[in-house]
């Protein structure tokens, strides 16, 4: 059962859309979802007064059997996916911070840009972007403990991504096809990142777990890691590089026993540092 | 300005000694009249039948202004996530955050709750400035604060010199200076032996630098209090606050009353957020409750009052004080984050969030102590229902708290979720009493309107009492509050209608006018030649120890958007 939703003018200003989820449009009739609740900067307005609306004249208990699309979707439209915990929505354009906040389970694919937030505290379920996304993806709000990010469920984007990507997750996976910008994975206590493309500085600073594999070139390294061993392939998530890796444990500042992973060959002037280390220990 | 009639209202006064009985109030020019003033074809008659009439709530202890309070929101900002709601003109300003909402927030959400008097208990003098700057952002309520003495240095050295009638006269200045209502005393030397030793002080230890005790400070303090004739005398945050085993220490704060040399009947101390100061045992492992020890003293000593400082379990809240030291040592147990903000010369502060726990032994048994004061106290007139908002919980969960005094079957469903060992040890399962609606009208309007010296116009609906009225849908004589405690709860949340200063405020229990209540300040007289003295003295004391001149110091009436003088004729000679 599938709904479209298709907007009809270009929003000038940030959306709260957090209405337009499979849990919010379950068990509601047509009717009911074009007059489902969403704030046009402050002012508050409803669904059919920015998209047009069609699909079965009455949507099913079950959030799961529940597909939305959006199309002709906008940077301005926030909130999309908000806490839901089955079905699944596609957007075909792109969309604004915070999608997919909180959400449980189920999917959101995205054809086209994502902006800051994206996944931000996500518990499960997949989003997948083929555009770029913007900062702290799959990551905490500001103020909050580390490891209260993302907690499970996986992020695939097929651009390239902004800084402080999995900022303090506490699991999960994200992969980025392309590449990232400073602090991949910063105070991340578990999960996994892996960035196939080059990363800004100081990836997984101050994570005390979980795991960060950049396959690019390192702008800088944080000098809070201590080498453990080069490996000459890797496999993470299904993902095979064949070549090899300088593996290193850290962030020491945080006490953490996280794994970091850094292309060798793209990154030896900042390896053959640590390399001396290496030896000295075997 | 707008005539009311409330129609067959069921009243609680405790002030006029009205038990639930079925009658009118009528409102004219902002005061409460005779309802024959009333001619009935121009006034909005609002219709209370089988409805709860009581007058606005009064909030003697919560930070809701100040400049800790700031910075509480500055290390807060998850507080402030997604708890945004925009505002509505004509009526409401946005509103944000839990427990350090902005200063929208905080008078809505008091007003919605039918309080319309809130004092701000903490304010250090040089900051009290930018205190009143922040009480005058905040909507509906009426609000004072009170001044911090206990680590000003001109109050130490005036005390360790000996020079009481100096001190006097230097505390009314102060207290007109600033603008404030009463004074405060938090931890009183700790701040010095913390920086200079590492760690606070009973008050039978010396302060050191200065060689006197907290006893001292807390006597000199509180017998200036009597000499200037202020209502609310001192107000008091115990020692060794935060450390197990400091239920004596408040037990022999409460005795030093006794000792005071009293000039006007009344209690002479205020012992402020005593669940935080009512540990027994020896380590947090061990830790009980020392409330039954708290009420005992209470029940036998007619000279001290005391509030609760309840904690709320698992809610959020962020502990703010200007005990400095126990902040440092509650960061070393949380290991989250900390500020801690020092003032010149006067006072210091910390802030740490924290969350209680329903599972945690110590958090229950913190839980237990306060209910166990309420309800083992004789006399409800000397017993204050606050959170220390946010400290132990924030304001929007009075409504719980009530619910948990008037319904043992409250208590009983929330003790099924603590933590049992610590039940094991307390004695609040084996309490029976359960508060009326009237002993709630008690508590919260009428002993604290007495508390703060303002009976004759606030906490009442007699005939020229403030309009300040909080009408609750509820009906005591169809409802069974101690069964049907949900019910209670949701219509304390949110009052059916709060009539602020003649004024319809709150609807339904959405705010539908703004309107500014009045911060009070006491102003005491000083006869001429004492201010003389006095300023001869405080004149190079400023230059030696502030950065600001005296001048600028003194805040001007016109800072304060509605300043509502309370002029106090003082035994100062």
């Amino acid at each position: 059962m599938s709904y479209v939703l298709k907007l009809v003018s270009t929003p000038k200003v940030l959306i709260d859309a957090r209405s337009i989820s499979p849990n919010k449009f379950a068990g509601k009739s047509l009717d009911e979802i074009r007059k489902l609740r969403i704030l046009e900067g402050g002012a508050e307005a409803t669904l059919d007064t920015l998209f047009s609306v069609d699909g079965p004249s009455k949507a099913s208990q079950d959030p799961n059997s529940i597909e939305i699309i959006i199309e002709n979707s906008s940077n301005k439209l926030c909130f999309i996916g908000y806490k839901m915990s089955g079905g699944k929505i596609v957007v075909k354009g792109d969309v604004g911070h915070f999608t997919g906040y909180k959400m449980s389970n189920g999917s959101i694919i995205v054809h086209g840009s994502a902006r800051n937030y994206l996944g931000c505290k996500m518990r499960g379920g997949s989003i997948e972007v083929f555009g770029d996304v913007g900062h702290r993806a799959g990551g905490k709000l500001h103020g909050e403990k580390s490891g209260k990010g993302m907690r499970g469920g996986t992020i695939v984007i097929h651009g390239n991504a902004g800084s402080y990507l999995g900022w303090g997750a506490g699991g999960g996976a994200i992969i980025v096809d392309g590449n990232a910008k400073n602090f991949v994975g910063a105070d991340i206590t578990s999960g996994t990142i892996v960035v196939k493309g080059s990363a800004g500085i100081y990836p997984g600073f101050g994570m005390s777990g979980g795991r960060v594999v950049v396959g690019g070139r390192v702008e800088a390294m944080s000098p809070s890691f201590y080498i453990d061993s080069i490996v000459p392939s890797l496999k993470v998530r299904g993902i095979s590089f064949n070549k090899p890796f300088a593996t290193f444990i850290g962030d020491v500042l945080s006490s953490g026993r996280g794994v970091l992973q850094i292309s060798y060959e793209d990154n030896k002037n900042i390896i053959d540092v640590y390399k001396q280390f290496l030896e000295e220990s075997i | 300005m707008m005539e009311i009639l409330i129609r067959n209202g069921i009243v609680f006064d405790p002030l006029n000694n009205i038990k639930g009985e079925v009658m009118d109030i009528a409102i004219k020019n902002g005061k409460i009249v005779d309802p024959k003033e009333i001619d009935e074809s121009k006034a909005v008659v609002v219709d209370a039948k089988n409805k709860v009439v009581m007058a606005g709530g009064i909030d003697i202890h919560s930070h809701i202004a100040g400049p800790k309070v700031n910075v509480g929101r500055m290390i807060r900002p998850e507080d402030h996530y997604l708890t945004n709601k925009p505002h509505k003109l004509p009526y409401t300003r946005a509103e944000t955050g839990l427990t350090v909402p902005n200063a929208y927030r905080i008078g809505y959400g008091y007003a919605r709750l039918g309080y319309t008097f809130v004092v701000e208990p903490a304010t250090p003098p040089i900051k009290t400035r930018h205190t009143h700057h922040e009480l005058n952002s905040i909507p509906i309520i009426d609000k004072a604060a009170y001044v911090l003495v206990d680590s000003n240095w001109i109050v130490l050295d005036l005390i360790k010199e000996g020079k009481k009638d100096l001190l006097v006269a230097y505390l009314a200045w102060l207290l007109y200076a600033t603008k404030t209502y009463s004074l405060k005393l938090v931890d009183p030397g700790s701040d010095v032996a913390w920086v200079l030793r590492g760690r606070g002080i009973d008050i039978d230890e010396e302060i050191p630098f200065y060689g006197i005790t907290p006893k001292e400070i807390i006597t000199a303090v509180a017998e200036a209090a009597q000499v200037i004739n202020i209502p609310h005398k001192v107000h008091i945050h115990c020692n060794r606050l935060g450390y197990p085993g400091n239920y004596v220490t408040t037990l022999k704060t409460m005795t030093l009353s006794e000792s005071v040399k009293r000039l006007a009947p009344g209690p002479a101390m205020h012992i402020t957020h005593v669940q935080f100061t009512g540990y027994k045992g020896d380590s947090w492992a061990t830790l009980e409750s020392g409330g039954e020890e708290i009420a005992k003293e209470l029940n036998r000593n007619p000279n001290a009052t005391l509030d609760l400082g309840q904690v709320i379990l698992g809610r959020p809240a962020t502990t703010m004080t200007a005990d400095a030291p126990f902040e440092f040592v509650l960061y070393h147990l949380t290991r989250w984050k900390w500020a801690s903000s020092d003032t010149e010369i006067d006072s210091a502060s910390g802030i740490v969030p924290y969350r209680y726990r329903k599972k945690s032994y110590v958090n229950t048994i913190q839980w237990v102590i306060g209910l166990e004061i309420a309800l083992l106290a004789n006399d409800l007139w000397r017993v204050f229902i606050t959170t220390d908002h946010p400290n132990a919980g924030t304001f929007f969960d009075y409504p719980k708290i009530f619910a948990w005094l008037v319904s043992k079957k409250a208590r009983e469903d929330t003790m099924k979720e603590v933590n049992q060992r610590a039940l094991r040890k307390s004695v609040l399962p084996s309490i029976d009493r359960e508060y009326s609606l009237y002993d709630i009208a008690i508590v919260t309007r009428a002993s604290p309107a007495k508390l703060l010296g303002v009976e004759s116009f606030k906490g009442h609906l007699g005939i020229g009492a403030d309009a300040d009225v909080a009408i609750y849908d509820i009906n005591p004589n169809e409802v069974d509050i101690s069964k049907n405690y949900d019910v209670f709860i949701k219509a304390f949340s949110r009052a059916w209608m709060v009539i602020k200063s003649g004024e319809i405020v709150v609807k339904e229990g959405e705010v539908v006018k703004t309107v500014y209540g009045k911060t009070f300040y006491v102003k005491p007289e000083i006869p001429e030649d004492v201010e003389k003295n006095l300023m001869s003295y405080l004149e190079p004391a400023f230059k030696q120890y502030y950065t600001v001149a005296l001048d600028n110091f003194v805040i001007g009436k016109h800072e304060i958007r509605n300043p509502f003088e309370v002029s106090i004729k003082t035994h100062l000679r």
